[in-house]
């Protein structure tokens, strides 16, 4: 009560002020009638100060006064504005990038507090994905979770009134709704129930399809949604915003997972994943009960592993990791939050480069104003409340560089994930919310406090009205100078860390795609063809192995004829990605089926890449064959099984023994069957996994001989683009109009892909370090400019003696020049120092890559001496008799 | 030398308070009622009197509230509040034990 009046009233005396000033008029009014007179001036003044008028009432005028200096010099505070701005919205960006991916829970979530992800481990290696069967018996031995829930992402074939659609999609179990704790935008979510076989051919819709494809209306509800060849009735849209429970991928249906088997096949004699406990495909989460903590909730999952371990000694022993967080797995979290906070780190240094150039810019200022200072001074002002002017005029410019910079990081932050692939999708919240605005706002102090600083301390420590007299030797003055000298060779070696980085991640960049990337690329076309859902549960007409083979060998011929194209091939696995990858052995040496799965991950075999490959692969994608002949039309169904291996694969097998003509094992191609293939010719090394990674062993084999249901075409043309697409969506919709075309684009695209991450790296820090460097010139000419004005009568006077104009630039080059080059040696050396750290993400470049150092160094020196050049230019125009007068 | 300067320094808190506990009161008649009560030893000066009133209001020891006065004029009256009268009795409580110290020493000396 008491503490509510005391606010109500010091709010009054600071808002209403005239109203208390009239009613303190009324009162004394009041006593002195009834007195008969009096003086009341004092009383009046010892009021109003216990109001703590008098010292906030300085503050705003003192404010008000900060403005109108700054609007008079419109320039200045315009370059700070702006070059703050820049500094916060990079900084911003990239931190609201930080906080999607790593801070806050996916879109549509709204409490992700408490939810966790069960992480299957082999031997130390995250294996990720379950079976069916393992989720099941973890869901029923748990109990420190409010539900436990098991998702799998694929891709349905949504039929339309046109053709086909290909959506992303989810199998979840009933429970997955209500772990996430998502109410449902309209009908109603999945629940329990609807995880029974023969009752579940029912979807989820996502809010955005709902809205794109059904036009938001009601009777959606009870709508059928033919996906995959299996129809599905829409019984509800999920929240609104939610695309899922995987950061990479966008969900827009989700259905039961017990229509796995229907929906999505995973090929092999074991098709239905529901039973099988050697289909790892479910990802588990869940959300951890009140009260239950991580180390709980894994002592809980190891105990249920140990039960089933020991009632079923002939199955690998599984462990799961309880791990917090959800979205993706905790490995791809961890190099995502390397490279967010390497990223982070980067626009913080830029942003402290920032400062110190603007802190340079202040000190100018202040040298301009000594006058001013000193003339408060000697009129009784105190240094504080003269020191005070400069904190005022930073928090003005601090506020608006911080605004704008927050405003500018919004859409800027968007902009950045189009360094990411442009077809991966990104599942995230990236929105400037509370967090992002705290980050700015104090990322924006911090710049404040840091320009008005030194003037600040400088003022205070040395606010002696005779030191600050123009004119006199001060030092005042020479302390500074001392600091303006230290904040150009901050800048520069700040300058130099940034620029560094930029030339050394670009010059991995030229590294990795040297002799890797063919020089079409730009003109290669690639989409993926995938047969697999066609026909599946629509009369029984599934695509046979043989089938596959005959589709993809008519779409080759096809293609191949029409004009435009030069040629076309086909592989299962498009490099540089990822590929599939099983275990090979030397022909005769291969283990048992039971031995071999229960060993698969725990890298103790060779795991080869393999490769489905049409025989034009090889001369397309530039990879010369060493040793042997390439795959020809001879080698078809029926005919003895050949394979290429690439140098690495051949001497990991066969070490100092020529490859061709030896037998090679495959035994997950048919476990009991024939599985021997004999090795026909030995393929150039290639970093087709990734090229950022050594060379991976793989295995080719002949497309037209073992087929895949599931083939990259790769078609190089003459045409444009968008045409080559076009062209070859005609001729897979002649074949079957049911088969979708998914991931169209080109090669150099898929490299930009594959490289994402180091360009991302070497864009921006490309972005910051020009940034550095035009911001570094801009502080060293302003710097400069202030110096020559405050030495206008010295520069006179030398001239006057005779100076010639060689000599002025060659002192005023070199006061300015002085820092920088200590800026550089000390950027230099801490470059040394943090370069190791850089290194994970630099791909073939040695340690300490001098050509990147040197030519780093080069840039920045010149374009400082240019600077330094043009400000000492200036300098020579100054004419003696002028500058003697000019006081 | 005016008699209102034999105020014991640190005690006009007390002695509003004690004169407000009593009844709501204006400036000038806390003045007076003080005057009365000691009989005109104590008078306390207006440029006193205010600032420690408005003091003890921003302090929400006392509350305010205009009125009007005996002769029909509009005043501001000042009360004490709740958080005002634990106040007063800490101070009351201090001030016997100060005034009890003091008298121990001046009958010692005496």
């Amino acid at each position: 009560m008491r503490l509510w009046a005391v606010i109500r009233l010091r709010a009054r005396s600071l808002m209403r002020r005239d109203a208390v000033e009239r009613e303190l008029e009324e009162e004394l009014a009041f006593d002195r009638a009834q007195r008969g007179g009096g003086d009341f001036d004092g009383v009046r003044e010892s009021c109003r100060e216990l109001r703590g008028w008098v010292r906030l009432e300085s503050l705003v005028m003192d404010l008000r006064r900060a403005g109108r200096r700054l609007a008079a010099t419109p320039g200045f505070a315009a370059l700070v504005v702006v070059e703050l701005g820049l500094g916060v919205a990079a900084a911003t960006a990239v931190f609201s990038l930080f906080n999607a991916v790593l801070l806050s829970p996916m879109p549509g979530i709204t409490r992700g507090h408490g939810l966790v992800h069960l992480e299957r481990s082999e031997g130390g290696t995250l294996l990720g994905d379950a079976s069916y069967p393992d989720y099941l018996e973890l869901r029923e031995g748990s109990r420190g979770y409010t539900a436990l829930a098991a998702t799998s992402t694929f891709r349905l074939d949504v039929r339309t009134g046109s053709g086909t659609r290909t959506v992303g999609a989810e199998l979840v179990s009933g429970n997955y709704f209500a772990a996430l704790q998502l109410e449902a935008e309209a009908g109603r979510v999945l629940g329990p129930e609807d995880e029974r076989t023969g009752f579940n051919h029912v979807a989820v819709i996502s809010d955005g399809y709902w809205r794109k494809a059904m036009g938001g209306r009601q009777n959606a509800m009870g709508a059928t949604l033919t996906a995959n060849g299996t129809p599905l009735t829409v019984v509800g849209v999920a929240a609104r915003g939610f695309r899922g429970a995987s950061q990479m991928f966008e969900a827009d249906v989700w259905v039961p997972i017990t229509n796995q088997p229907q929906l999505a096949p995973m090929g092999g004699p074991a098709n239905d994943c529901l039973t099988s406990r050697f289909c790892g495909w479910v990802t588990i989460f869940g959300r951890l009960a009140p009260g239950v903590n991580l180390q709980q909730a894994q002592a809980e999952a190891d105990g249920v592993s140990a039960r089933f371990g020991a009632a079923r000694p002939k199955l690998r022993v599984r462990r799961y990791e309880v791990v917090g967080g959800l979205g993706s797995w905790s490995d791809d979290r961890a190099a995502e939050g390397r490279l967010l906070w390497l990223l982070l780190a980067g626009a913080l240094v830029l942003a402290a480069m920032t400062c110190t150039s603007l802190g340079g810019m202040f000190l100018a200022r202040m040298g301009a104003r000594q006058q001013e200072a000193a003339t408060q001074l000697a009129l009784g002002a105190g240094r504080w409340r003269v020191a005070r002017h400069y904190l005022l005029e930073a928090a003005w410019l601090g506020t608006a560089g911080t605004l704008a910079g927050g405003w500018v990081a919004g859409s800027l932050g968007r902009r950045l994930l189009w360094l990411a692939p442009p077809s991966v999708p990104h599942n995230l919240p990236l929105a400037i919310d509370a967090r992002v605005w705290v980050f700015a706002s104090g990322l924006g102090l911090i710049c404040v406090l840091a320009l008005a600083a030194a003037p600040a301390w400088l003022t205070a420590r040395t606010g002696r009205l005779r030191e600050n007299l123009p004119g006199g030797s001060s030092t005042a003055g020479r302390a500074r100078l001392k600091v303006q000298r230290a904040l150009l060779a901050g800048q520069t070696t700040l300058s130099l860390l940034l620029l560094i980085a930029a030339g050394l991640a670009a010059r991995s960049l030229q590294l990795a795609t040297a002799g890797e990337v063919p020089a079409a690329a730009g003109r290669m076309l690639l989409a993926r063809v995938d047969t697999g859902h066609a026909g599946a549960g629509s009369g029984g007409t599934t695509f046979s192995r043989r089938r596959d083979a005959a589709f993809f060998e008519r779409l080759r011929n096809n293609l191949t004829n029409q004009p435009g194209v030069e040629q076309v091939a086909l592989s299962s696995c498009l490099a540089p990605s990822p590929c599939n990858r099983g275990p090979v052995f030397v022909a005769g040496n291969e283990p048992g089926e039971a031995e071999i799965r229960s060993r698969e991950f725990l890298d103790v075999y060779t795991r080869p890449d393999i490769n489905w490959v049409s025989p034009e692969y090889f001369g397309m994608y530039a990879v010369p064959l060493v040793a042997g002949r390439d795959f020809d039309a001879g080698d078809g169904a029926g005919t003895t099984l050949v394979c290429i291996v690439n140098q690495t694969l051949a001497a990991r097998l066969w070490p100092g023994k020529p490859a061709v003509g030896q037998r090679l094992a495959w035994p997950q191609f048919a476990w009991n069957g024939n599985h021997d293939f004999t090795v026909v010719g030995v393929a150039a090394d290639r970093r087709s996994r990734s090229l950022l990674e050594s060379v991976a062993p793989t295995l080719y084999v002949a497309a037209g001989q073992v087929p895949f249901p599931a083939m990259w075409v790769t078609m190089r043309t003459r045409l444009a683009t968008g045409k080559a697409a076009s062209l070859l969506q005609t001729q897979v919709a002649r074949l079957d109009a049911r088969i979708p075309l998914e991931n169209v684009h080109t090669l150099a695209e898929q490299v930009r892909r594959s490289l994402w991450q180091p360009l991302a790296i070497a864009g921006l820090a490309g972005a910051f370090g020009l940034a550095a460097v035009l911001l570094g010139a801009i502080g060293l000419f302003g710097t400069l400019a202030q110096v020559i004005e405050e030495r206008r009568r010295e520069l006179g006077i030398r001239m006057a003696l005779g100076a010639t104009s060689g000599d002025i630039v060659r002192m005023i080059a070199g006061t300015g020049l002085g820092p920088v080059l200590r800026g550089l040696g000390l950027g230099a050396v801490t470059a040394g120092l943090l370069e190791p750290g850089l290194r994970p993400w630099l791909y073939g470049v040695g340690p300490y890559d001098w050509t990147v150092w040197a030519g780093a160094a080069l840039l920045l020196g010149v374009t400082a001496a240019m600077a330094a050049c043009v400000a000492a230019c200036r300098a020579t125009q100054v004419t003696p008799m002028e500058a003697l007068r000019c006081d | 030398m005016s008699r209102g300067n034999n105020l014991v320094q640190g005690t006009l808190d007390l002695l509003i308070l004690k004169t407000l506990s009593l009844q709501p009161l204006h400036g000038w008649g806390v003045g007076q009622r003080l005057e009365q009560v000691t009989g005109g030893e104590l008078r306390v000066p207006q440029g006193s009197l205010y600032p420690a009133l408005h003091r003890l209001e921003q302090q929400g020891w006392v509350a305010a509230r205009w009125g009007a006065s005996e002769n029909g004029r509009r005043a501001k009256y000042y009360a004490v509040t709740a958080a005002g009268r634990n106040r007063l009795r800490r101070e009351v409580a201090e001030w016997d034990r100060l005034a009890n110290a003091i008298g121990v020493v001046v009958r010692e000396v005496r």
